[in-house]
């Protein structure tokens, strides 16, 4: 009885990471926006709050995932290096210092714009945390973005 | 002045700042246990001013992390001072005090769903998280490279 290998046509490689890549820096913040309105709707039972706060952190980490650079370990040693080579570990720390000043500037006007409104915890970590990684991923989808004369 | 006393220059305000960031990051997460003891509700003036205070020092903590320091030398010592190693030690710094920030957030946000957290003790504590996560990360490469030098 003989086996046929595996079909490997499907499996993801370096360039197809990358295009992944390209394509989820600019849709996830329309998730991030999506999500915010199902945990903090006013008619959104407290399983619905839940289910949407675990999938909030689910992306969160997927951003992050994407930003620090974290090795992909279903990928070949070969394709790893490609998607992790030195310009992208570049490009993912000039985003992460991006993202550390929108944190710093929209945690300054939190703090002064409590003198003013009160300041709802769970929306201040949700605004805090999603503006700055949202900066972050789209100036590494900037800087990460097809050159004229890559192939796609 | 010229290039060997700007070098020297360059060299020992450096190695001042290698020294002195670190310890910079201590007193900065030091100074927050008075902050975060303030009852929640402080509304006082004098709250205020302790707010506004650990502002204007988390933003010039990071002002000088950014551009180096060395403010009010010539431009030739703050490009000595801010060489290629110094900035690439700057942007991983950025990078493990964001991430510091963010798992930070993350653990905020899941504590808050048990045990109420203030929206201004959340803000104080990621920020002032992320700033010392940087600063004592780039004072240690800092100082790993000149003692390795």
């Amino acid at each position: 009885m003989g086996y046929r290998p595996a079909p490997d046509f499907d499996r993801p490689d370096a360039q197809s990471v990358q295009r992944s890549r390209r394509m989820a820096t600019w849709l996830i913040p329309l998730i991030v926006v999506q999500q915010g309105t199902v945990i903090f709707g006013q008619h959104s039972d407290r399983l619905t709050q839940l289910l949407a706060t675990i999938a909030w952190i689910t992306v969160s980490l997927a951003m992050l995932w994407i930003l620090l650079g974290l090795p992909m370990r279903w990928l070949s040693e070969r394709d790893q290096a490609i998607v992790n080579d030195e310009r992208s570990k570049s490009v993912g720390r000039d985003a992460a210092a991006w993202g550390m000043a929108a944190l710093i500037l929209i945690a300054s006007a939190m703090m002064i714009a409590r003198l003013f409104v009160p300041l709802d915890p769970g929306i201040a970590i949700y605004g805090l945390v999603n503006s700055a990684l949202i900066v972050a991923i789209l100036r590494y989808g900037w800087l990460n973005r097809a050159e004229p004369g890559e192939d796609e | 002045m010229n290039q060997r006393s700007m070098s020297e220059k360059a060299e020992q305000l450096s190695r001042r700042r290698a020294r002195a960031l670190p310890v910079l990051g201590i007193i900065f997460l030091a100074q927050q246990a008075s902050f975060l003891s303030m009852p929640g509700d402080a509304s006082r003036p004098v709250d205020h001013l302790k707010i506004s205070a650990w502002l204007v020092l988390t933003i010039v903590l990071l002002a000088g992390l950014a551009t180096g320091g060395a403010w009010f030398r010539p431009r030739a010592v703050r490009e000595l001072v801010n060489d290629e190693s110094t900035r690439a030690h700057r942007q991983l710094a950025y990078v493990y005090g964001f991430w510091a920030a963010m798992g930070t957030a993350l653990g905020i946000y899941v504590v808050n769903m048990f045990e109420v957290v203030s929206g201004r003790d959340a803000v104080h504590i990621i920020v002032t998280v992320a700033v010392a996560t940087a600063l004592l990360n780039f004072g240690m490469l800092e100082r790993r490279a000149l003692r390795d030098a």
